[in-house]
């Protein structure tokens, strides 16, 4: 339900900036496009209610390692690393 | 300033020739310099380096260059190390050239070693293929026998095209039947070479509905397979989505960075000494100026800090960072994302001060409602 919410709002994008000139690559994706508040904020929310609706059984359930433990100290893991930020 | 990590091109040449590769002069022979190399180490142990530095020998490909080549480079390495910091050396390698030689000198310079492999014959044929047009599937399977012959733990990064969205469960077996713990997948992007995507609609959206449901099957079925052998499994991209779920609902404060968005972390060395930072993508340029993005070199600076100074890093650094604070104020997936991966921003809209891409529709934003909603559905 809430991916259809954002498919809608993406059928009238805001009218878009020409490309930045020094690049020769032409611009036609919608990364200029930003949705209304209210659109966000249903979002939002859907993703929020969502979070709170994974049970407890469900965290930790698969972990089997510490992430920053293990697959910060491979090549993998270096690439696209996350740093957490709290 | 802290650098963790500075990714190498010892050679732009490459055995290979994959469909969706962003290394021009992949048939130009001839190896970085041991000039550019001393200048290199010079600079590198005069500026800041996180307590550990990696050094990731990459694209073209990285065995090319040949052993004789890294065993100077550990030579030049040693005589200007003063500091006595170590270095780890990691290598990412299409892994056909992998032979004993090869082991013995990763095990005995304890060089981490990643395979790019995109899963089983008929997957991986279709993009990593020689110049001849002949797949490489046979000859990487033989690094990797190589590999466990020598007892070298390897990881493997892997590319998805829309060639492998329908066969989830038979990419995932590969890598169990293989033995292959530790992998990740990329999805295929626009870059300065290839300028197409399988995954990248730009303008024809017309079926960017359906790409997008196989893409979340694709998705879902890795998920419930990875659930299933979690204990010997690691999937980069899930299990982060995964780790993330876990600490936001403990904190809903937390969000993601990443490495590549916070300037010289990452630097990227160019055969021929230039540098630049942030996306590794970004080392050849844009299609107007394959020295775009490039901010000095090392024969001309004293230390990584200065590059900082200049008014192109500047200019790069105040973009990203008005594109990353767009997609703070846009996106309802930024804590799972963080601002977007800069090189897909870059190339699919033509500058960082932008916000969605089809990278991050599908890659990110996508893949969170999958994982999300399994978790949100399922017993464990």
């Amino acid at each position: 339900m809430a991916s259809r919410k954002v498919a809608k709002a993406r059928k009238a994008p805001r009218p878009r900036k020409a490309p930045k000139a020094r690049s020769t690559i032409q611009v036609v994706a919608s990364g200029d496009a930003e949705p209304s508040a209210g659109a966000l904020r249903r979002k939002q929310a859907a993703i929020l209610k969502k979070l709170q609706s994974v049970t407890p059984d469900q965290l930790e359930a698969f972990t089997a390692r510490s992430l920053d433990a293990d697959l910060g100290e491979t090549v993998l893991g270096h690439w696209q690393k996350t740093i957490w930020r709290k | 300033m802290s650098t963790s990590l500075v990714v190498m091109q010892p050679t732009s040449l490459c055995n290979l020739n994959c469909s969706y590769c962003y290394v021009p002069g992949r048939l130009q022979k001839g190896n970085m310099t041991d000039e550019t190399l001393a200048h290199f180490f010079r600079v590198l142990f005069d500026s800041d380096l996180a307590a550990q530095c990696r050094l990731l020998w990459h694209a073209g490909e990285p065995m090319a260059a040949g052993l004789p080549f890294y065993r100077r480079m550990l030579d030049i390495q040693g005589r200007h190390n003063h500091t006595g910091r170590p270095i780890d050396h990691w290598i990412q390698t299409n892994g056909t050239l992998i032979d004993d030689d090869w082991c013995e000198f990763f095990r005995q310079h304890r060089v981490r070693v990643s395979l790019s492999l995109d899963g089983p014959a008929f997957l991986h044929d279709q993009h990593r293929r020689d110049w001849s047009g002949r797949g490489s599937f046979a000859r990487v399977l033989r690094g990797v026998e190589a590999l466990k012959r020598w007892q070298i733990e390897f990881q493997v990064l892997s590319v998805v095209t829309a060639d492998t969205l329908d066969f989830a469960a038979e990419y995932f077996a590969f890598f169990l039947d293989h033995g292959i713990e530790w992998w990740g997948f990329n999805i295929e992007e626009l870059n300065v070479q290839t300028r197409s995507s399988s995954l990248v609609r730009r303008e024809d959206r017309a079926d960017w509905q359906d790409l997008e449901q196989r893409y979340k099957r694709f998705v879902a079925t890795l998920f419930a397979l990875w659930k299933q052998h979690y204990r010997d499994i690691h999937i980069r991209e899930l299990s982060q989505v995964y780790e993330l779920v876990n600490e936001k609902a403990k904190n809903p404060r937390v969000h993601r960075v990443s490495e590549e968005q916070v300037g010289m972390d990452v630097l990227n060395v160019k055969k021929n000494g230039d540098v630049t930072t942030f996306s590794p993508e970004l080392i050849e340029g844009n299609d107007g100026d394959p020295d775009a993005f490039v901010l000095g070199n090392v024969s001309q600076i004293r230390s990584f800090g200065e590059l900082k100074e200049t008014v192109k890093y500047r200019t790069m650094e105040a973009e990203i960072r008005s594109g990353v604070e767009r997609c703070r104020r846009s996106c309802a997936y930024f804590d799972f994302c963080g601002g977007g991966h800069l090189s897909a921003k870059y190339f699919e809209n033509g500058t960082f001060d932008c916000t969605e891409t089809d990278y991050c529709r599908l890659h990110r934003q996508a893949m969170v409602d999958v994982i999300l909603d399994d978790l949100a559905s399922a017993p464990a």
